[in-house]
């Protein structure tokens, strides 16, 4: 079939098509975001979206990669803390909270230290994995304890500072500790290896995960918001669920 | 040291009494202030149970005043409520940054607690005495003086408290001492009471 010479309007017509498809069509790819995010949120955020560059740590030591000019767009963290302190250095915008968490113990799955509940660390003598008191895992953790009278666990006991929960899920899981105290989003995730302790209800500090769009100059603003949204859709709360997180309503 | 006739020692006797109460009574909305209590060590313990089981007591008066009982009764309900929520709110400034925020606990009662005035007494009573058990021990063990005062205080009006409920139950007055509770002990009951609300029980 001979094709049929192109008017200028339909030469236009077609250009802007192709235009209009290749913004639609890569959004990402122009706008590829970077987001730093608590390690508890390792797994959820990788299904949630696997195309952003991630950066998983302990949610204090990425608040002070941002404070110092770390190339992220969007920062969750494990804590409302440390997106406070960002947004009032103006260096994100204010943070939304889109989950939440509780405190457990756990053991390797064989439990070689014969423990029953938390009350059994009190004797002493065994091998402990806790966060950090910087890092909010180990500043729930402490809390946790003050609420139960437990402090004196961290003296009676071997205790290993972990700077975030997966080192804590990892060191347990390898036997390298009796015990430990996680998110019970991470002992999900590794409950083939491990022994799960509920903790008092009555004790848990309120667990809230935040995240906000970084400001700073060059950074990706409108992937980092759509990828916000992502997370805050209906498909990203049912992943947060299914992984073992507690949804806040929606606002 | 001079000797005194029993005449002046009697007078004395009087005069010191009277002065001493005198000075009581002048001073008594000073000596009624509180002192800032600075939690250390297990205080802080004693102070986030009451926090928490205070926040359920509150609960229960609440929906109590919805209950069968007399109007005198359910205004007394609705006085007890108010000041169960000032005593929270004394606890949390003690705690500080330790505070229990609205929203950090949910009470949960069985179905059936508000059925009859039979079983909302028994959990009204329940939890009372995790409050009273509880603050007993603290206002003997707590570390710093102004926070076993504020236990102490709070022992003397959830005692009467649970004396009362125990009267409208039809029970005697005196139905036995309560006794000190561990935060282990009395913790397990408490958590059949409240829960973390936007997180699954697991």
């Amino acid at each position: 079939m001979p094709s049929r010479p192109l008017t200028r309007s339909r030469r236009v017509r077609v250009a802007l098509l192709v235009v209009a498809a290749a913004a639609l069509a890569a959004p990402a790819g122009a706008q590829a975001v970077t987001v730093y995010g608590a390690a508890s949120l390792t797994a959820a955020f990788s299904q949630i979206d696997r195309s952003p560059t991630y950066n998983f740590a302990g949610s204090n030591q990425l608040q002070l990669q941002i404070e110092r000019g770390a190339p992220a767009d969007l920062f969750a963290s494990a804590s409302p803390a440390e997106p406070a302190a960002l947004f009032r250095e103006g260096r994100c915008t204010r943070p939304v909270t889109f989950a939440t968490n509780i405190l457990v113990m756990v053991t390797p799955s064989n439990n070689p230290g014969g423990l029953r509940s938390v009350y059994g660390l009190r004797a002493g003598g065994r091998r402990l994995a806790v966060g950090t008191a910087g890092v909010p895992i180990g500043g729930y953790t402490r809390r946790l304890l003050r609420r139960m009278q437990l402090t004196s666990i961290l003296d009676r006991n071997t205790v290993s500072l972990e700077p975030n929960v997966n080192s804590i899920i990892a060191k347990v899981g390898l036997g390298s500790a009796d015990a430990g105290f996680s998110y019970y989003t991470d002992y999900l995730a590794a409950k083939s290896r491990l022994r799960v302790f509920r903790l008092p209800t009555w004790a848990q500090p309120p667990v809230r995960y935040q995240m906000c769009v970084v400001k700073r100059p060059g950074a990706h603003t409108a992937a980092a918001n759509a990828f916000m949204r992502k997370v805050l859709a209906p498909n990203g709360r049912r992943v947060l669920k299914r992984f073992g997180f507690g949804l806040t309503p929606r606002g | 040291m001079a000797d005194i006739s029993r005449g002046q020692f009697l007078r004395r006797g009087v005069a010191g009494v009277v002065g001493t109460v005198g000075a009581g009574l002048s001073a008594g909305p000073t000596a009624a202030a509180l002192p800032a209590p600075v939690p250390q060590g297990d205080d802080v313990g004693f102070l986030s149970f009451g926090a928490v089981a205070e926040t359920a007591s509150a609960a229960w008066y609440r929906n109590a005043a919805s209950t069968a009982f007399s109007a005198t009764d359910r205004r007394r309900f609705a006085q007890s409520r108010a000041a169960k929520n000032a005593h929270i709110a004394k606890i949390n400034t003690a705690l500080g940054a330790d505070a229990i925020q609205p929203g950090d606990f949910d009470a949960t009662f069985p179905g059936d607690a508000f059925a009859s005035k039979a079983s909302a007494l028994a959990l009204g009573q329940r939890i009372e005495s995790l409050l009273v058990g509880v603050y007993l021990n603290g206002a003997a063990f707590a570390a710093n003086d102004a926070t076993r005062l504020l236990l102490g205080r709070l022992l003397a009006f959830d005692a009467q408290q649970l004396a009362w409920l125990r009267g409208l139950g039809g029970a005697r007055a005196a139905t036995g001492l309560p006794i000190p509770l561990s935060l282990e002990q009395a913790g397990t009951t408490l958590d059949t009471l409240v829960t973390t609300p936007n997180f699954p029980t697991s």
